[in-house]
């Protein structure tokens, strides 16, 4: 063979080889490139996920503790704070704290690897080297789109926890406004019977640990619902179910429990006021019995809303027996009684508030009857006696026997009114909108000397044609009754009654209907031992409920039960 | 009112619980959050 050929193949056995090392070479090499490429992307992308993970589900015992956490005030309400009102927000920044610590870590170790694997030491380092370089490229090209990833999931992240966070609030604003809406609807107002604020919204006590939700309404606490420290979950509002736990005043200075269930009907606030003596404590005990008597007709019931009242009126009928005489009201504020009313079908929480004679004489004495401002029939209790008019025109032996009877040191009327008034309206009350009953007491006692027949001529008579003017101007309806505050023969005067219809607005069917017994009959309540309280999650006790059709005579009962409904004896057919 | 300051507080077992769905449905909110971005890149870029 000719030498030229042996160059020629030998020179073709060199290129060819030499071709194939070198795609050898380039295959290898881009296979470590793309390897390097693959790891670097999918630990960055790791780097945030893994510690997401983790913070989802708990599994976070050894991830570093947030830099960062909720701050609760010590005087928040126990409850635990709803993921997307804080937590969410710092779950975001620990896993994107965490993330960025794994991202350093890792690179640190690959550096470190790389370090080692291209030593000038190494017998290898012909082969780790270019292996190593190759590999470092196809990391930092990882790199890159890792950091894209990586941003990728992050913009995910915050957009999710933003979005949701929004949609949640909008919620709970919705929510709120619903419930809002549906009270206003039902003209329901709150207002606590022992400090007589109105309230926003009433505290609630955890059925199982007991402690005091202050503000339950949807917030950063809960939407929907919130969870007690002890765990237990609570609805946030009226129209999801608060009515069914134990309420509380949410003021703390006072944070008088509620058992009544504020905010599920609507309230009508009968304040009642006058001079010291005037009978205003005994006329609303007669209002009570009188109303107990009208629920013995169809289409009236009346139950005790609270276990204070029952405690309150416990005895009223025997107060209301003639020879009995009604012990003064103390100047401290005296909570309100409050009965659940339904008329017709109409359901009210009906409260009536007394104060002493001397708080209606001065504006402090009337400073803080919050519940002057709230009236829509106010009931002004006047004792003729206390009339300079009356007791003057009174002939001597009259005088005489009714001498003991005559309230001391008291205002005229006016002044009481004048003073009243002026407070009522300080306190934004809508007296165009109301109506007043002045109230004559004491007809038992001042027998033949009032004139029933025409209360407005006799007041005009008696000199108190100013006040009744004043009071015209003032009020759309005015409406005058003499009232004898007593009991006779087991049935309440019918004055008091004819008052009570006025009052409570009592159709005149359902007030004409004939009564389910022969006879009134005055229903005592059972004695209280302890106030009604919760004994299962979410189920409220029941208030001790009046049987007004029960029987015409007056029971005597004892029960030590108060989540038993009152029972009275049945009347014989 | 509620604030986020640096502690070592670390969330109670009850808070945890109360908060699980709540960061279940972020995550995989979140993972859905990523694909619908990485889909929608992907078509924007193609388009």
């Amino acid at each position: 063979m000719d030498w030229r050929w042996l160059v020629v193949i030998a020179i073709t056995v060199v290129i060819a080889t030499s071709e194939l090392v070198l795609g050898v070479v380039v295959a290898v090499v881009a296979a470590v490139v793309s390897v390097g490429l693959a790891v670097s992307a999918l630990q960055t992308t790791a780097c945030y996920l893994v510690p997401l993970w983790q913070m989802t589900t708990g599994r976070h015992g050894d991830l570093a503790p947030p830099m960062r956490s909720l701050v609760i005030p010590p005087d928040s309400d126990p409850a635990v704070p709803d993921y997307l009102h804080g937590p969410a927000g710092v779950d975001l920044a620990h896993v994107r704290a965490l993330a960025s610590d794994r991202f350093e870590l890792g690179w640190s170790r690959w550096s470190t690897r790389l370090a080692g694997w291209t030593h000038w030491r190494r017998n290898d380092r012909i082969v780790t080297v270019p292996l190593s370089v190759a590999f470092g490229i196809g990391l930092a090209l990882g790199l890159a789109l890792g950091v894209l990833l990586w941003l990728l999931v992050w913009t995910a992240h915050v957009l999710v926890v933003g979005v949701l966070t929004v949609l949640w609030r909008a919620t709970g604003l919705l929510l709120r406004l619903l419930d809002s809406a549906s009270r206003q609807l039902r003209n329901i107002t709150m207002r606590c019977v022992a400090c007589q604020e109105r309230m926003p919204y009433p505290a609630y006590l955890c059925p199982d640990c007991g402690a005091t939700h202050w503000d339950i309404r949807p917030g950063r606490f809960g939407i929907v619902a919130r969870t007690c420290r002890c765990g237990r979950r609570l609805p946030t509002l009226l129209i999801l179910g608060t009515a069914e736990l134990t309420a509380r005043c949410p003021y703390r200075t006072c944070g008088s429990e509620m058992s009544h269930r504020p905010g599920t009907l609507p309230e009508l606030v009968l304040p009642v006021f006058g001079a010291t003596g005037a009978g205003k404590t005994r006329l609303m005990d007669a209002l009570v019995v009188a109303l107990q008597q009208r629920a013995r007709r169809p289409g009236v019931s009346v139950e005790f809303a609270d276990a204070s009242t029952q405690e309150r009126l416990a005895h009223a009928p025997e107060r209301l027996a003639p020879d009995q005489s009604t012990a003064a009201t103390t100047k401290g504020l005296q909570r309100g009684l409050l009965l659940r009313l339904d008329v017709g079908g109409r359901e009210r929480l009906v409260q009536l508030f007394d104060a002493a004679g001397e708080r209606f004489y001065t504006e402090a004495g009337s400073a803080d009857l919050l519940y002057l401002g709230d009236g829509r029939t106010y009931l002004f209790v006047i004792d003729p006696l206390t009339i300079d008019g009356f007791w003057k025109n009174l002939p001597a032996d009259e005088q005489e026997r009714l001498s003991s009877e005559r309230p001391v040191n008291v205002p005229q009327p006016d002044l009481v009114y004048l003073q009243t008034h002026d407070r009522i309206v300080e306190l934004g009350g809508k007296l165009r909108r109301s109506r007043l009953a002045i109230v004559f007491s004491r007809a038992d006692v001042l027998g033949p000397a009032v004139d029933r027949s025409d209360p407005q001529a006799w007041a005009t008579e008696l000199g108190l044609g100013g006040l009744l003017k004043a009071a015209r101007l003032d009020f759309p309806e005015i409406t005058l009754f003499c009232t004898a505050a007593v009991i006779e023969d087991g049935a309440i005067d019918p004055s008091v009654l004819e008052l009570l219809r006025w009052a409570l607005v009592i159709p005149p069917e359902i007030a004409a209907a004939p009564a389910l017994s022969p006879t009134a009959a005055i229903v005592t309540p059972p004695a209280i031992t302890a106030a009604p309280q919760f004994t299962a999650p979410l189920a409220i006790a029941r208030e001790p409920h009046l049987d007004l059709a029960g029987p015409a005579t007056i029971p005597e009962m004892t029960t030590t039960d108060n989540h038993a409904p009152m029972s009275v004896a049945k009347e014989t057919p | 009112m509620t604030g986020v300051e640096p502690t070592d507080a670390e969330p109670s077992a009850i808070e945890r619980q109360a908060q699980r769905k709540a960061r279940l449905t972020v995550f995989w909110l979140t993972v859905l959050g990523v694909l619908g971005l990485v889909i929608g890149l992907g078509v924007l870029m193609a388009g």
